[in-house]
């Protein structure tokens, strides 16, 4: 359902953000991306919804390849696809459910829809009694809770988490990965970007590691950040 | 098309403070533009009166006969340019040289007989009033028979055209100075106020909204802008005509096709200038980011 061709990213034209990267994620799988900050995982990742290109190389999502995708195309790619990063990115001046609804909304959803769909998202991440909240009076914890639930509410195929628990404490980033693997059981497949290795669990998913924009054995990544090697 | 009305309402009453002052440039810049419009339109105002004024007097022989004025009064009108003639007697011009005179009519008790010709008058057509033309005019009556002379003021036609001439010109120029200018503000200010809800703009095409759904809100309240910002220098310009008509009389406002022209531009104003800047935003945010993201790898990657 995704797949990497041997793609490179080129940025001034010398320099590689990612080298040649042939993957393929297939559907309900939990798939961790492991690197150091720099390593391209932020850019393979966009690359999966579109908002980088390759420079040399194809990536296939579902129907639709980065070589021959129109921008009026996009909109259609991202419904399937849910994504949620590190600084939630959700909307200041709306409250919890409005900002779930929000993606219901903009891509068109029924209207009669809306609010059953919205408050099944809201349950499933556990945040709807406070629907009624803005983002300002939540944890960090609990504004990715309804980041994800954003994500979800479309019902992607797969959820893209970018580093999903770096302003979470630890509390709510055990909350966050149960929420996600809770999800991941139900059949949509996570991948997730991370630098906090302790967050893996080996038994669930599949790990990809990343250096240089390379794709490496996880197992290097590992040993070299443990050995003397700064995690961040 | 609910949501994006929604939308629109949300974005115009939550920035309160940004819309007045967009409000409030675009008022000023069409403010602009409409003094120059009235301006125009007072310009032409006084171009026409004063080329209303051009009358051509072709005088005629003391001693010319009933019959032959007659057969000049044809003859005349059927010159190209000629709207209308009138004869004008010997006495008549008397009469309406004292009335000129007014209390000083006593002065041509000088005169023991009258010294004024007979002539006739002779209306030209608006679109003949230029010097070219009526230098040709003029010189056809003279070759008729019975004519002693034509005058029509052609130095001053040549002054009033020149000046005309130059005003337009000026007018012209500083009329498309006013309109870019315009454009430009609008753009911009519309520019600033979609610019400042980039990371609404940048999640919304995360989650998959349309262009359509990102953009239309945005173009709705520009023309909203547009037309709010033309109708109320509408308002204040009327003001200020009122009150400078009170000192100096004769100035006109827009008439009513011209104020509609008006609002209409205002609003196409608005409308022109958020799709385009909108358009030119989210492509600017696309562009951003990809660059950010790059360029964010790299300095991780080389510290």
């Amino acid at each position: 359902m995704i797949e990497f061709r041997n793609v490179s990213k080129y940025y001034k034209n010398d320099w590689l953000a990612l080298n040649r990267i042939n993957l393929k994620f297939d559907k309900g799988q939990f798939y961790y991306l492991i690197g150091r900050s720099g390593a391209g995982k932020s850019t393979l990742l966009k690359m999966i919804y579109m908002e980088i290109f390759p420079s040399e190389g194809e990536i296939i999502v579902e129907n639709f390849s980065s070589k021959t995708i129109k921008q009026n195309e996009i909109p259609l790619l991202r419904k399937r696809i849910g994504v949620i990063f590190q600084d939630f990115k959700l909307l200041k001046d709306r409250n919890v459910y409005d900002n779930v609804a929000f993606a219901l909304q903009v891509t068109g959803e029924k209207y009669q829809n809306i609010r059953k769909k919205t408050l099944e998202a809201l349950s499933l991440v556990k945040i709807s009694h406070k629907r009624n909240s803005f983002p300002y009076q939540l944890s960090g914890g609990e504004q990715q809770k309804v980041a994800i639930a954003r994500a979800l509410v479309k019902e992607p195929f797969i959820l893209i988490a970018d580093e999903p628990t770096g302003n979470v404490d630890p509390e709510g980033t055990r909350e966050i990965m149960d929420i996600l693997f809770d999800i991941n059981t139900k059949g949509t497949a996570i991948l997730m970007a991370t630098h906090d290795y302790s967050l893996i669990k080996k038994s669930i998913g599949k790990i990809i590691g990343l250096r240089e924009g390379k794709i490496v054995n996880p197992e290097d990544i590992f040993k070299l950040d443990f050995s003397g090697g700064s995690k961040e | 098309m609910i949501y994006i009305l929604q939308e629109t309402f949300k974005g115009f009453f939550k920035n309160k403070s940004m819309n007045l002052i967009t409000i409030g440039i675009i008022t000023i810049s069409i403010f602009i533009f409409g003094l120059f419009i009235i301006g125009t339109v007072n310009l032409l105002n006084v171009i026409t009166n004063a080329e209303d004024r051009v009358k051509m007097v072709a005088y005629l022989k003391e001693d010319i006969t009933e019959e032959q004025i007659k057969n000049l009064e044809n003859k005349i009108s059927t010159i190209l340019g000629v709207q209308t003639t009138e004869y004008i007697s010997k006495e008549q011009a008397l009469e309406d040289f004292k009335k000129d005179l007014k209390e000083n009519s006593n002065l041509l008790s000088a005169f023991e007989t009258n010294p004024l010709p007979p002539s006739i008058k002779i209306n030209i057509s608006m679109a003949f009033k230029t010097p070219e033309n009526l230098k040709e005019i003029s010189e056809k009556i003279k070759i008729f028979d019975g004519i002693d002379d034509v005058d029509y003021g052609a130095e001053w036609i040549n002054e009033l055209d020149r000046m005309v001439k130059i005003l337009f010109l000026i007018d012209v120029i500083l009329g498309i100075i006013i309109v870019f200018a315009s454009i430009f503000i609008v753009f911009n200010t519309i520019r600033l106020t979609v610019l400042s809800r980039k990371e609404q703009i940048d999640i919304m095409d995360i989650i998959g909204a349309t262009e359509t759904y990102i953009e239309t809100p945005y173009i709705i309240e520009g023309t909203i802008y547009g037309f709010f910002g033309s109708f109320l220098s509408t308002i204040i310009l009327y003001i200020l005509v009122e009150f400078i008509s009170k000192k100096i009389p004769n100035i006109i406002f827009m008439n009513k096709n011209a104020l509609f022209f008006f609002l209409f531009f205002g609003t196409l104003l608005g409308l022109i200038g958020s799709i385009l800047s909108v358009k030119q935003c989210i492509f600017e945010i696309r562009e951003i980011k990809k660059d950010d993201n790059l360029k964010r790898t790299l300095k991780k990657r080389s510290a």
